[in-house]
């Protein structure tokens, strides 16, 4: 029934994350936003827009000067300096061509500036809004999907935004170019530029054709490498079952599919080349045959002509650029759709605009008629009332699925109930700002979670001013500080991601002297439902002891010896409270917690959420 | 650089055809551009010489038509040359990745367990992708920078050996600077590569560990962390960027200046004992403008080619890497293989003897030392112990997940290093700790190691393994439904069912059962016991579990420790003694046992009170 139930919320709770494939080679909304975040660094933005038009100007100048240059020692004039007039002419060179340098550079690093700044932004606000985000929302969507957004989506973005803005250059110089080749002679200038319209269609109509191939390519590779990832974690099972062959035939399907798709696609891109060859060479043929009239008639100078072909020349490289720039473009308006649609997803959790800081906290927790669902209409708590006294034990019993991880998750609006309302001090949860509250609580969970940093910044955690002495104590109260020393580098040893190089009891001691140095007033833990040698069992719960002494508690219980030191056991069945009471009296009851009990055989497995 | 004639063996062995298809493009391409500046230069030179009228403008003609033909057939051969190197390194791409898992479904368990999925997959995407990047652009194209380079130099030569001389001069300078600076950036992006790994470690920790982070309220302590790990990508791939700049400009600089020696020293020679003759037409020095023009087409030409070799000895050094990381995988022997001799001995009985088995892991801890044992074939057999008591690994030595360090296991008489592979898998069923589920449909992942199973036979065992009502009324599309990553989510003990019903699938004499009930809850666990009463007859079983009511139905119980079987025997007679089976199941019993008193006596005082 619960596993039904979470099933079904992962499929229709709004605010999972859809994924979004395709998009336009333009998304106005996606690039308004980019440019948006663009313009927070105004300086660096001007400076590369500057930069840029310096940098095309220079570069127009040059075939200029060399016409210039040509066309003075050219035609002689018997009478001038023309070795003179030359030299001036390749000092003006220099000089522009220096220009151009330094202004590409500061173009350059003005851009990388802007870019990297603002790919910083982003990964942190999306990373900022995923913190905003309640557990639902980790509940619906898996860690490698997020990942790949804040990950994957960034880095296309960060191709695109590096690319896009010297494409916007390259078409700014076109621009230019045009402009200058009018001005200095019409008619060729429009002789030259009559094969561009024919080059545009076939960019537009070789675009159309080709897409389906690239977007085909890249399905296919993701195909191939996740085949691939499932063969290497699956591999202990592919050897048990003789599953070898048949894999290798089922990832050579795919393999076969991506080559077969990226040849094609190779084929394609090749396929752009004839004619953007024919069209540009048309181009400077025209140029030649028509110059070359002008220059015989005596209407135009032989350096002129040079200078248009050169101006030819850097013409069609950009175009043809830009055309191979285009599944990259649709790829980054994909990727930014999806990181905006990241940010854009509310937190169904909120706090209240009057929300107020939690006094501190003396630990009296009520459930009043709560009730709680997923999913709506599936409630998986009924009208659930319960008091909890300051500085009491609680041991929460039930099989799986009978809602003690719900329960517990009220408290610190992990979800917010559906019905009724939980109160700490008599205060209703939702009236005071999440994070004032829980900081005034702790929890423990089943799976202590480690992080790869020093020991002692993994029981500082967020409490910066908690001294080394405080995270010491805590370490000798729980019984971990004799482990620690015994690490190579003591309490500045840097663990493995997740903890991997200590035990899990070590770990379990570890999580529990975090959680004293955060000097909570409640607190909330998931018991380990693992078997441990009985040294390790016996430190864990004097470790407990510790941990619970003067504290309200609240325990998902698996261990016998937890329950029976509980000052209450709460049992629930199917999301009801069905009895409360102590060990003994509930034994002696003989409903569902003997039932349970005589089912379990003693052992720690009241089950597990 | 035996990697680099490894890759050039596996290309010239596996497509000779194609990679001469791709020289042969490259001396075309190449010869076809470089022959344009020698007609545009002549053409233009005759031309001029012709003078007016219809003479000079057919001139010009033929020119403007030789160009656009070289033009097309550049194009053709440039689309040739594109797709036999592209075409050809998705080719060996294909190849090689095809080898690389097919590999790594052979290599042992040992191997997986030294290497993690992540540095894996890494070769399999990060280095595939050097590797070919290398055949495309090291081994086709880089011959095509060599025809390049050496044909500008001999076409500039062949005009003018002084100003061919002055041009060239810096062509090694500028190659040089090339590479140095291709060298540095990429330290510079090796380094990016690493802190935007710690970023994504930050990230992942934070994902996974999400719950902690609400529950501490330690959000702020999390995006700080964050933000420092995105400043620090954010300011090194600045860094980065701002050399490529640097670089990048210096280049054009570099280029910039041959053009001005060649327009102030070529235009020089143009000058200097030109002379206008009586009849108007022109006499020039040394050089004609037209030679002047074609010189500046082939500088042009030459800066792509340049500024290549310094990515190209980058692309080397990247697929030398690459290469040995590749190679390292695809040349390691699995010690677990058959060896010669190996045979099919059919469908055993299942007699397992254990001679003096020993066993060292990595070759520093014992994990198993000199276990003798018979069993005779149909037995019950618990595997009891703590954890790394060496339960696991015994029931791993079964069936070649590892090969013994000494002794030897025999199977009806045959030692198991006689058996193919495929056969002794064939014959040892195993449900492991670890379950994989694919991303398939719920019926494929069932049937995984019998693909031709019928639907009533997947259905059988999905009953006995208790999954069946759940596929039936609770998944949208029952056994069809995806199940995996990327498909509907499982629960643990759902997992592990699934994992049960697929090795009753395969219907082996030897049936393994590792803890493979942990996450099921007690009273689903009792109904697959029970299930599984009829499966286990006539087959040898070992069961390796933590619940006694399971262990005490076992024929043999093999209690372990440290390595050694320290008791062996039933239930009955092995909890009646002291010793390590004993203790175990008391710990496990006696709280329930003097709970039961206790509630007893508590019961009594009621009744009595």
């Amino acid at each position: 029934m619960a596993v039904a139930a979470h099933t079904a919320s992962r499929r229709s709770i709004s605010g999972g994350l859809d994924e979004i494939y395709l998009a336009n080679v333009y998304d106005a909304r996606v690039v308004k936003r980019l440019l948006s975040y663009t313009l927070r660094y105004p300086r660096t933005f001007t400076t590369a827009v500057i930069a840029m038009v310096i940098y095309d100007i220079a570069i127009i100048a040059q075939p200029l000067i060399i016409a210039y240059g040509i066309d003075n020692f050219i035609a002689p004039d018997p009478g001038a300096d023309r070795i003179g007039t030359l030299g001036m002419v390749g000092i003006v060179f220099i000089v522009d061509t220096f220009i151009m340098g330094a202004a590409q550079y500061v173009q350059f690093r003005a851009l990388a500036r802007t870019t990297t700044l603002v790919l910083y932004d982003l990964r942190r606000e999306m990373f900022e809004r995923l913190q905003s985000q309640p557990t639902a929302f980790f509940d619906r969507n898996e860690v490698g999907r997020i990942m790949s957004r804040v990950q994957n989506d960034t880095l296309a973005l960060q191709e695109f935004l590096e690319l896009s803005v010297p494409t916007v250059g390259d078409i700014a110089l076109l621009g230019f170019i045009i402009v200058s080749m009018f001005v200095n002679n019409a008619e060729l200038s429009a002789f030259a530029l009559m094969p561009l319209p024919l080059l545009v269609i076939t960019m537009i109509v070789w675009q159309r054709f080709a897409k389906p191939t690239f977007i085909r390519i890249r399905t296919a590779l993701s195909a191939v490498n996740g085949s691939l990832q499932e063969g290497i974690t699956g591999v202990r099972v592919t050897q048990s079952m003789n599953r070898q062959p048949a894999n290798l035939g089922r990832f050579d399907t795919l393999n076969t599919e991506h080559k077969n798709a990226a040849v094609k696609g190779a084929f394609l891109s090749g396929m752009l080349m004839p004619p953007v060859e024919f069209i540009s060479m048309t181009s400077v043929a025209l140029v030649i045959v028509v110059g070359g009239a002008q220059v015989i008639e005596g209407t135009l100078e032989v350096g002129l002509l040079t200078a248009f072909v050169l101006y030819l020349l850097r013409f069609f490289e950009p175009i043809r650029m830009m055309t191979m720039q285009f599944t990259m473009f649709q790829r980054a308006m994909a990727s930014g759709a999806r990181i905006f649609e990241l940010m854009d997803v509310e937190p169904e959790i909120k706090d209240k605009p009057d929300a107020i800081d939690m006094p501190p906290v003396q630990g009296r927790i009520e459930y009043c008629d709560v009730t709680f669902a997923y999913v709506p209409g599936i409630d998986v708590l009924h009208k659930v009332n319960l008091t909890i006294e300051k500085g009491e034990t609680v041991a929460l019993v039930g099989l799986t699925g009978a809602g003690k991880t719900t329960l517990v998750s009220l408290i610190q609006r992990g979800y917010d109930v559906t019905g009724g309302q939980v109160l700490v001090d008599g205060i209703d949860v939702r009236d005071v700002k999440r994070t004032s509250l829980a900081r005034q609580m702790s929890m423990v969970l089943q799976e202590p979670f480690l992080y790869s940093e020093s020991v002692r910044s993994n029981i500082r955690f967020n409490h910066p001013n908690v001294t080394d002495e405080q995270i010491e104590e805590a370490a000798i109260a729980v019984g971990a500080h004799d482990f620690i020393i015994g690490l190579p580098n003591g309490y500045d040893t840097v663990l493995e991601q997740r903890g991997a190089n200590l035990s899990m009891g070590q770990r379990a001691l570890l999580s529990m002297a975090r959680a004293i140095v955060a000097e909570p007033k409640i607190i909330i833990l998931d018991e380990a439902t693992a078997n441990m040698d009985s040294e390790t069992e016996h430190r864990l719960q004097e470790a407990l002891k510790r941990l619970l002494e003067g504290r309200t508690a609240l325990v998902i219980a698996h261990r016998l010896s937890t329950i029976t030191g509980a000052d209450k056991i709460v049992v629930l069945d199917h999301g009801r409270i069905v009895e409360v009471g102590k060990h003994q009296e509930l034994l002696a009851n003989g409903g569902e917690y003997a039932r349970l009990y005589a089912m379990n055989f003693g052992e720690g497995l009241f089950g597990d959420d | 650089m035996r990697a680099i004639a490894r890759i050039l063996a596996l290309v010239f062995r596996t497509h000779p055809r194609q990679i001469a298809l791709g020289y042969l493009t490259v001396l075309g391409a190449g010869g076809a551009a470089l022959v344009i500046p020698r007609v545009l230069a002549t053409g233009i030179d005759r031309a001029l010489e012709e003078g007016g009228g219809s003479r000079g403008l057919s001139a010009l003609a033929v020119v403007g038509l030789i160009v656009v033909g070289l033009g097309i057939t550049r194009g053709l051969f440039a689309w040739g040359q594109t797709f036999a190197a592209e075409g050809l390194s998705q080719k060996i791409a294909y190849l090689i990745r095809n080898r690389y898992y097919d590999k790594l479904q052979y290599l042992s368990f040992a191997f997986h367990d030294r290497q993690t999925t992540g540095s894996l997959m890494s070769r399999a995407t990060a280095d595939v992708e050097g590797v070919r990047m290398f055949v495309n652009m090291g081994a086709v194209r880089a011959a095509f920078i060599v025809v390049m380079v050496v044909g500008t130099a001999v076409g500039m030569l062949l005009i003018d050996v002084p100003l061919a001389l002055a041009t060239l001069a810096f062509i090694p300078f500028l190659a040089f600077r090339a590479v140095i600076s291709s060298r540095r950036l990429r330290r510079l992006w090796m380094r990016v590569q690493e802190l935007t790994g710690e970023m994504v470690a930050t990230l992942q920790e934070n994902l996974t560990g999400i719950r902690v982070v609400k529950a501490f309220a330690a959000e702020d302590h999390e995006i700080a962390k964050f933000r420092v790990r995105s400043r620090a990508v954010a300011d090194q791939t600045y860094r980065a960027e701002s050399t490529w700049a640097r670089n990048y400009a210096i280049m054009n600089f570099g280029f910039m200046m041959v053009l001005a020696v060649i327009l102030w020293y070529g235009g020089t020679r143009v000058i200097d004992g030109s002379t206008v003759l009586a009849d108007g037409t022109i006499v020039y020095g040394d050089l004609t403008p037209g030679d002047l023009g074609a010189f500046f087409v082939y500088v042009n030409m030459m800066i792509m080619p340049v500024r290549m070799i310094g990515w190209t000895v980058n692309n080397f050094a990247r697929a030398a890497s690459s290469g040995e990381r590749l190679f390292e995988i695809m040349d390691t022997v699995s010690p677990v293989r058959d060896l010669p001799g190996a045979r099919d001995p059919g469908r055993v009985h299942g007699d397992i003897r254990f001679n003096s088995v020993s066993f060292t892991y990595n070759g520093v801890i014992d994990a198993l030392r000199g276990i003798d044992l018979d069993i005779p074939a149909g037995s019950r057999v618990a595997l009891v112990g703590r954890p790394g008591s060496g339960k696991t690994t015994f029931a791993h030595l079964i069936p070649r997940f590892y090969d013994v360090s000494s002794g030897g296991i025999e199977i009806d008489g045959i030692d198991v290093r006689e058996f193919t592979l495929e056969s002794l898998r064939r014959n040892v069923g195993v449900v492991q700790q670890d379950v994989f589920i694919h991303t398939a449909t719920l019926r494929d992942n069932v049937a995984y190691g019998v693909r031709e199973a019928s639907m009533d036979e997947v259905e059988r065992v999905t009953r006995i393994a208790q999954m069946h009502d759940f596929v039936a009324t609770e998944l949208p599309d029952n056994y069809e439904t995806m199940v995996g990553e990327r498909g509907v989510g499982l629960s643990g003990g759902q997992k592990q069912r699934i994992s049960i019903a697929r090795t009753l699938l395969v219907d082996s004499p030897i049936l393994i059962l590792d803890d493979s009930t942990s996450s099921v809850d007690v009273h689903t666990e009792r109904e697959i016991m029970a299930g599984l009463q009829q499966v286990m007859d006539g087959r040898t079983t070992f069961l390796i579990s933590n619940r006694f009511h399971a262990i005490a139905q076992a024929d043999l119980i093999l209690v372990f420790k440290g390595g050694q079987i320290i008791q062996r025997g039933v239930h009955s007679t092995l909890v009646g003694v002291p010793g390590e089976y004993k203790e175990l199941h008391d710990s496990q019993m006696r709280p329930f046992e003097e709970a039961r008193r206790a509630a007893g006596e508590f019961a009594q005082g009621e009744a009595a009170g």
